[in-house]
């Protein structure tokens, strides 16, 4: 009892030196508790109806990649608790306690700590994985969830928790039973090394940064490209391994070169407390280099592999934007009769009033002398419709000044810019269709995706009385039923709508009226693609974020328990500085320096990794048919770093606070 | 000669009310520019507490104390560093050397910190580590050294910087008695050559024979004080050990 009492009483003592670690359980424990929540919900998991069995196992794969992070994350922070206060215990076992004794008191205070960081990180979890819900609904373009809180939930993150605990509690345990008490006794003993050959460590972290810039160029410009076969994939996957290695190595020779040549520099290093702060930071940062090149690889992955997810959901919505640009858009085969017309505009009155509806024809010329050989050239739209098809889709119209306008869609307006040669070709073909309607051609349209819909990639939009004008038997419709709806408000069933059109097609009344598809009409509900999307997306979505956070954490925990291990027992050295008439406002900046600098280094290459990344992003934007801006491309890598830097800064921040308050109280310590 | 330190009715006193002790209790003295004064007394008596107050570390309750013409009292929390920087050096039992720094940058340290142009710098770092000795030490780390090469570094730092006054505590508490006579002679060497003041506290009377001067504490008060003159250092430990057995209740080793 009286171990429970000391136990409890040092936790609460120690409660600033415990916040770090207490901040990081509460985290990993709520980062679980989201990632089971999202395993056991039904909510979410309505997002990936048809993908459950994947996205479940997508989940239960994260979980274990959380728990071994976890379970490292935790290791080290007890480790971090261990090495605060093994002088304290060694200072007990000195005083007769017996060595069960001394390891019932930190497996005890360990127990403390963590139920509290199991209360808090569940309570904090439960608001974590509401916002989680929400922000994969809002990514996904969904109506906000609110995720259902499960017993399974509870259940599997206690239990893992509570393993990790044990193995991370029993490996404490090992080492304050068998740790010799001189070891106990005295804190770390640095010896301060000088670096050896850093002339040749400075070679290694040249070579490397070449290698990192030549592999990425090439995975950026082989990206960039059209894919295809094997050579594709490996140079892509090949050329990604070895910027990863380059990326280590990188790291490794530069800090082992850096702060030599630095020191070697009297000038600059021989000013206020800068030696000292170089020299504390040769200390970690030399024997943590290759920490730091992992960490730097595991942020690179993090920011390319969200980088790429952002911009290949980004093009799709998109896209799908772009292939949907009203409502309700419908291609309906010919309808003589009007029947079909008729049935259509009945059956989209069931499902709203309708704000605005255009029919219109595509009309596609055909000369007699060419026989049957189409141009794409050809197909002629009149100017009443184009102008009532812009007004709807909320575009700006190009003025066709009484002539005819070539009109292209966002990705046929790109490809003709990139070759000119075809630009020139098509322009010339329709320069040419153009005088055989005695019309002028006034140029080409400002770029439409009004018209993608439909599969048109170019048109000719001309006055309507040049259509009435074409001579009778070289003017057919194209398609003939077209229309664009848009619902008042835009709010009715997208997916039942879907699915309505899906049956009628499939219904023999209709079977007179076949078009070039195959079906009877063609109907494209614009918010009927997000469903499918959110299917698809969700295991992936689920995978960026978990990964992110969990290498995040993993990196940020590391760093801010290394530092604040490394603190406690320098305190001495900041003592020593002090006395010997640094002030505290410059001892404590060197702490800043030396914390922010630690932090941040590994964090360097990972941002930088940005800019080839959003190349290679561009490419993909390209590739998949550019219908996100560069702008909306690099605005994904500005945002996704953003708020990987604002977790970084407050855990920084956080470290930097707890190690002040640790150095500053040492400062006016005798003795230490 | 001049002042370089003033004590003037010292009071520091830990704790309050019934359980207040008076570690310091009207204690007066001064050092003269260029003076090795050496103070003994027991445990408790306020040797340790007296350096803490003089330099910085612990406020004053009652008193004056003047380094250098420099009331300490009157110093700003922001004016302290420089304070200690400028006007004192010092000389710890456990050298207080810090590990991850080389010997030549332990010893620049105090000219780092206020500045001092490198060329200059790595002159005068050159000139006080041939002085003491240590000058072939100074591509080492501490770790690399013997106690009373590490001593000499931390005395070669404390001098560095040309301090008015050099506060040495228990300076060879953690040396051999051989090494304890090498650095008592680079103390007299730094006192006599360099011009430095030093104010040591020490409870062994062979290194306190160095001293030009020992003042005895007891309970926070000057107990005796006595002058080493033209005398021989031997027999200036003889009358020391007179007076600690005095002091220490009549046997040798009390402190």
């Amino acid at each position: 009892m009286l171990l429970f009492k000391i136990a409890f009483r040092n936790v609460r003592r120690q409660i600033g030196g415990y916040l770090i670690y207490f901040f990081t359980v509460a985290l990993t424990v709520s980062l679980l508790f989201s990632l089971a929540g999202l395993m056991f919900s039904k909510v979410v998991f309505a997002f990936s109806a048809s993908f459950k069995l994947e996205t479940a196992l997508v989940c239960a794969f994260l979980a274990l990649v959380l728990a071994v992070v976890s379970a490292w994350v935790l290791g080290y922070g007890c480790a971090f608790l261990l090495r605060r206060r093994k002088k304290e215990f060694g200072m007990y076992l000195t005083l007769g306690m017996k060595r069960s004794n001394i390891v019932a008191i930190f497996v005890c205070e360990m127990l403390f700590t963590f139920l509290f960081s199991l209360a808090a990180g569940l309570g904090l979890g439960m608001l974590v994985y509401q916002a989680i819900a929400a922000g994969v609904s809002a990514f996904l373009e969904a109506d906000i969830v609110w995720a259902d809180y499960t017993a399974g939930a509870f259940l599997l993150t206690i239990v893992l928790v509570g393993a990790i605990f044990l193995i991370t509690a029993a490996v404490s345990a090992g080492y304050l039973r068998f740790e010799k008490i001189a070891n106990l006794l005295k804190g770390k003993n640095t010896k301060g090394k000088t670096v050896k050959r850093p002339h040749g460590w400075l070679v290694v972290s040249i070579i490397s940064f070449v290698v990192l810039v030549v592999s990425v160029l090439v995975v950026a410009v082989t990206a960039a490209g059209r894919p295809g076969g094997s050579d594709y994939v490996f140079t892509i996957v090949g050329g990604g391994a070895l910027t990863l290695i380059a990326i280590i190595f990188t790291y490794v020779g530069a800090l082992k070169s850096m702060i030599p040549y630095l020191l070697q520099n009297k000038a600059f290093a021989g000013r206020g407390t800068r030696t000292f702060t170089l020299r504390q930071l040769s200390d970690r940062i030399g024997a943590d280099s290759v920490l730091f090149g992992v960490i730097a690889v595991l942020l690179s992955v993090v920011v390319a592999g969200g980088n790429i997810f952002l911009t290949i959901f980004g093009t799709q919505v998109a896209q799908s934007k772009i292939d949907n640009p009203y409502t309700v858009s419908v291609k309906a085969a010919y309808d003589a009769t009007g029947q079909l017309t008729a049935d259509l505009s009945a059956w989209m009155e069931e499902f709203g009033e309708a704000e605005a509806v255009r029919q219109y024809t595509v009309f596609e010329v055909r000369d007699p002398a060419l026989d049957q050989y189409l141009l794409g050239s050809s197909w002629l739209l009149r100017e009443s419709d184009y102008y009532a098809l812009c007004e709807m889709a909320g575009e700006q119209a190009g003025d066709l000044e009484g002539g005819a306008l070539l009109v292209c869609n966002g990705a046929s307006l790109k490809e003709l810019e990139e070759t000119v040669q075809d630009a020139e070709e098509l322009i010339g073909n329709f320069k040419w269709e153009t005088e055989r309607f005695s019309v002028t051609f006034e140029g080409v349209s400002p770029t439409h995706k009004c018209l993608a819909v439909f599969g048109f990639s170019y048109l000719l939009a001309v006055p309507d009385a040049v259509v009435d004008a074409v001579e009778e038997g070289r003017l057919y419709a194209a398609a003939q039923t077209l229309c664009a709806v848009n619902y008042a408000g835009g709010a009715f069933d997208e997916e039942a709508m879907d699915e309505f059109f899906r049956q009628k097609n499939e219904e023999d009344a209709y079977l007179n009226f076949p078009n070039a598809y195959g079906s009877f009409f063609n109907v494209s509900v614009a918010g009927s693609f997000l469903p499918t999307l959110r299917e698809l997306a969700t295991p992936w979505l689920l995978i960026v974020l978990f990964v992110t956070l969990a290498f995040a954490l993993l990196s940020m925990a590391i760093l801010a328990l290394k530092s604040l291990a490394a603190v406690s027992e320098d305190r001495r050295r900041y003592k020593q500085l002090y006395l010997v008439g640094a002030s505290a406002k410059k001892t404590i900046a060197s702490l800043i320096t030396q914390i922010a600098l630690y932090f941040f280094l590994p964090f360097i290459l990972p941002i930088l990794m940005n800019v080839p990344v959003a190349f290679i992003c561009m490419g993909l934007n390209d590739m998949m048919g550019g219908s996100l801006t560069n702008l909306q491309v690099v605005g994904y890598a500005v945002m996704f770093t953003a708020i990987l830097l604002l977790f970084y800064v407050v855990y920084c921040a956080v470290t930097c606070i707890v190690a002040r308050a640790d150095v500053k109280r040492g400062l006016h310590t005798p003795g230490i | 000669m001049s002042e370089i330190l003033k004590v003037t009715d010292a009071v520091k006193v830990f704790g309050s009310g019934s359980v207040a002790t008076r570690a310091l209790d009207g204690l007066s003295f001064s050092v003269e520019k260029g003076e090795f004064v050496a103070v003994m007394g027991p445990s408790g008596s306020g040797k340790s507490t007296l350096l803490n107050v003089i330099s910085t570390i612990e406020p004053l309750t009652g008193g004056k104390i003047i380094v250098d013409g420099v009331p300490v009292s009157a110093i700003g929390e922001r004016e302290l560093a420089d304070f200690r920087r400028d006007k004192l050096g010092f000389v710890f039992q456990d050298y207080n050397l810090l590990d991850t720094l080389t010997v030549e940058e332990n010893i620049a340290l105090p000219l780092n910190l206020k500045k001092v142009s490198a060329s200059e710098t790595k002159e005068r770092v050159l000139r006080v580590s041939e002085a003491l000795g240590v000058a072939d030490q100074l591509a080492k780390f501490p770790s690399a050294l013997s106690g009373g090469q590490r001593q000499r570094v931390a005395c070669a730092r404390a001098v560095i910087a040309s301090p008015a006054l050099i506060l040495a505590d228990e300076p060879t508490g953690a040396l051999d008695s051989r090494s304890s006579k090498a650095l008592m002679e680079q103390f007299c060497l730094m006192n006599r050559e360099l011009g430095a003041s030093i104010l040591m506290v020490t409870h062994d009377a062979a290194v306190a024979s160095y001293a030009q001067r020992v003042i005895f504490l007891r309970d926070g008060k000057i107990y005796d004080e006595i002058f080493r003159g033209d005398k021989e250092q031997k027999q200036f430990r003889h009358d020391i050990l007179a007076v600690t057995e005095t002091l220490g209740g009549g046997e040798e080793g009390a402190f």
